[in-house]
């Protein structure tokens, strides 16, 4: 029951919401799954289970006479010992020095993981810096609007393609919603994901399953699907060259014979959106190939109103 | 808790009262107020004073409280029940049931007072005499936040055009910070991929914010849920200034501040029914008594797009707000103190 200003509110309007979400397959059986999770099974399933084993040694060392920590109560202990604002000091010093060893662990591990990013992202503005000392701001700002656009496809190259492979699809790089309308009518949408959260936003405001991620091969990893036929790359450019291979590897390990993935060639349409190159990824005919073959895929140009695309299809 | 305790002693020293704090712990900013309780103990034999416990963590100077000569008031803040604790911090798990075992022999005081009605009744409960029981509610101290000016670098950031989803407050078991990622997980994925989720708070247990970040990493949400760990009032301003709702599906709350600052800055409130928190809202915001999330992620996206709804929800969180305005406060405290006053008065004590 949900209360407004103190009064019962009408929730038909959102339940019917929600429910016609879920059968959209904006929520998938995984997610949903997660929600009935218990914070503590996440605790259970990694090491952080250590501080509880650090935690009864303390106390049991202790139960059996070993004084690791003051006492609690300032005024308890011996009757010798000084009470007073300097014993307090160092008693809080001391237990708080304990918790630190205790649970030091943990934050040294973010603290590593943090180190980690920063001086990958260092490296990074450090290499382009090498390459010509440009405004890396500048730069990355162009790189980001670049890479945000999305390339929109006429209602006649989305149709083409929609009618490509069988069964489940999955589209990565969201080009425009016509696409996703025509795969979802055909019950054939699995899921699109993007790295833009706008194209995925627009999407999911038409109640078409999209979702947004700047990996989106972590959220592929986690899917199961049960009949794979087509999966769409309409814009390879948003992921490095081992999210490809690993895209083509998940691919190709989930399809069957006739199973089809599409990679959008967009080098020799794109001229007009290109920012400098150099910071743009366009993936060479070649290499999307060649990951092609190594994942039993077998590739050849194919066309659809001015665009350009490789298409490998699963053999036998 | 310290708050409260500050605001109380800024008022007994405008009244001409001789006050004094004292803690077992305090930050930087406190200790330009407060002494450690040690040296409390001079004062502890006097039958004249007015000693006020705030109770809200077990803590040995408790047995200056009981040893004491003075008159005696006892302000309860809570205690979270060490069940919360189970499994994630068994030092807090230890703290707490100690604490509400405590809660019964602190009985023997004049007064017990809690900041809430939900926090007075635990104490009846406990065994606390009704009579002697009352309840003096918290003073936000809203004033703070407006005096500050926002960080600008973090408000340009929040104001990018995304809608950004709010909670304020340590990140502490039983205030599931869980299920506010779990409701955000449902909005950004089923509805609006333009959102965030910012957690701004105090991250005291290493273990509970491991698990989270798994869970965040678990449903595919790095980049959008973000813990600020303990923020300046400036950075705190801009996240009430800039968010678009405030969510709480804390499970155990003695009052809950941040609803009023969250008031006080025309977010609307999402709360799940739970302590303190449908007294602390007053019949206003949203409060719902289920936690269904795909059905909370709609009623978001409702209050995202309907402006007449939004408003109704603001102008009533407004009309709520007054009633906890600092005259309300100073009165409730003076009729306290005033009754120890005309006592000590009457008794010819002087």
């Amino acid at each position: 029951m949900i209360q407004v200003n103190g009064r019962d509110f009408d929730e038909h309007g959102l339940r019917a919401k929600a429910e016609a979400r879920k059968r959209a397959g904006l929520y998938d059986t995984r997610l949903l799954g997660l929600l009935e999770r218990d914070i503590r099974q996440e605790v259970e399933e990694h090491v952080f289970s250590m501080i509880q084993v650090v935690y009864d040694l303390q106390r049991s060392l202790e139960d059996a006479g070993a004084r690791l920590e003051p006492p609690t109560d300032l005024s308890m202990g011996e009757p010798e010992e000084r009470k007073g604002r300097g014993r307090s000091i160092l008693r809080r010093l001391q237990t708080r020095f304990i918790r630190a060893v205790n649970e030091g662990y943990v934050q040294q591990q973010e603290q590593y993981n943090t180190f980690f990013t920063k001086a990958v992202d260092i490296s990074y503005r450090q290499l382009c810096g090498a390459l010509g000392g440009i405004d890396l701001n500048q730069v990355a700002e162009k790189r980001d609007r670049w890479l945000s656009s999305r390339p929109q496809w006429e209602e006649e190259v989305a149709r083409a393609v929609s009618e490509q492979g069988r069964a489940q699809a999955v589209v990565v790089g969201i080009p425009g919603v016509s696409l996703l309308e025509l795969l979802q009518e055909e019950g054939r949408l699995l899921l699109a994901l993007d790295t833009s959260d706008k194209t995925a936003a627009d999407a999911q405001s038409r109640f078409l399953p999209a979702w947004f991620h700047s990996q989106p091969l972590q959220i592929l990893e986690t899917m199961v699907p049960q009949d794979l036929g087509l999966v769409v790359a309409a814009f390879p450019e948003i992921l490095t060259g081992e999210e490809l291979e690993g895209l083509l590897a998940w691919a190709g390990s989930r399809m069957k014979e006739g199973g089809t993935v599409m990679l959008a060639l967009n080098r020799v349409w794109t001229e007009q959106m290109s920012c400098d190159e150099g910071f743009v990824r366009f993936w060479p005919r070649r290499f999307l190939a060649g990951l092609m073959q190594r994942h039993g895929l077998k590739p050849q140009e194919w066309r659809a109103g001015d665009r350009i695309f490789l298409k490998g299809e699963m053999g036998a | 808790m310290g708050n409260q305790a500050l605001a109380i002693h800024e008022l007994l020293e405008a009244w001409g009262l001789e006050s004094r704090i004292f803690a077992y712990d305090m930050d930087e900013y406190g200790r330009r107020f407060a002494s450690f309780d040690p040296a409390y103990r001079e004062f502890m034999g006097s039958e004249d004073d007015l000693l006020i416990f705030h109770y809200g963590l077990y803590c040995d100077n408790y047995r200056m409280y009981l040893e004491s000569r003075n008159r005696k008031v006892l302000i309860y803040h809570n205690i979270t029940p060490p069940e919360f604790y189970e499994g994630l911090y068994p030092e807090a798990e230890r703290l707490c049931g100690l604490g509400k075992d405590l809660l019964p022999q602190l009985m023997q005081g004049d007064l017990a007072l809690g900041d809430s009605d939900f926090n007075r009744r635990e104490m009846v409960e406990a065994g606390f005499p009704e009579e002697k029981t009352g309840v003096l509610p918290i003073n936000p101290p809203l004033g703070r936040l407006d005096e500050v000016t926002e960080d600008w670098d973090f408000a340009r950031w929040l104001g990018d055009g995304r809608t950004n989803i709010l909670y304020v407050g340590r990140a502490v078991p039983n205030k599931r910070l869980e299920d506010v990622i779990k409701l955000f997980s449902c909005y950004h994925r089923a509805i609006n991929a333009r959102s965030r989720l910012v957690f701004a708070g105090p991250i005291p247990i290493n273990t509970y914010y491991a698990a989270l970040l798994s869970l965040v990493r678990r449903m595919g949400l790095e980049d959008r849920v973000f813990f600020l760990g303990k923020v300046s009032d400036n950075r705190l301003k801009s996240c009430y200034l800039g968010s678009h709702f405030y969510v709480s599906m804390s499970e155990h709350e003695g009052f809950c501040v941040p609803l009023l600052e969250s008031f006080h800055f025309g977010l609307p409130v999402l709360a799940y029914s739970a302590g303190a928190v449908p007294e602390t809202m007053g019949g206003s915001g949203v409060l719902f008594f289920e936690k269904d999330y795909p059905l909370l992620a709609e009623m978001l996206d409702r209050l995202g797009r309907d402006t007449v709804l939004r408003e109704r929800v603001l102008a009533a969180q407004r009309e709520r707000l007054e009633e906890f305005g600092p005259d309300r406060f100073a009165r409730r405290l003076r009729a306290v103190v005033d009754m120890f006053l005309k006592e000590k008065q009457g008794s010819g004590v002087g």
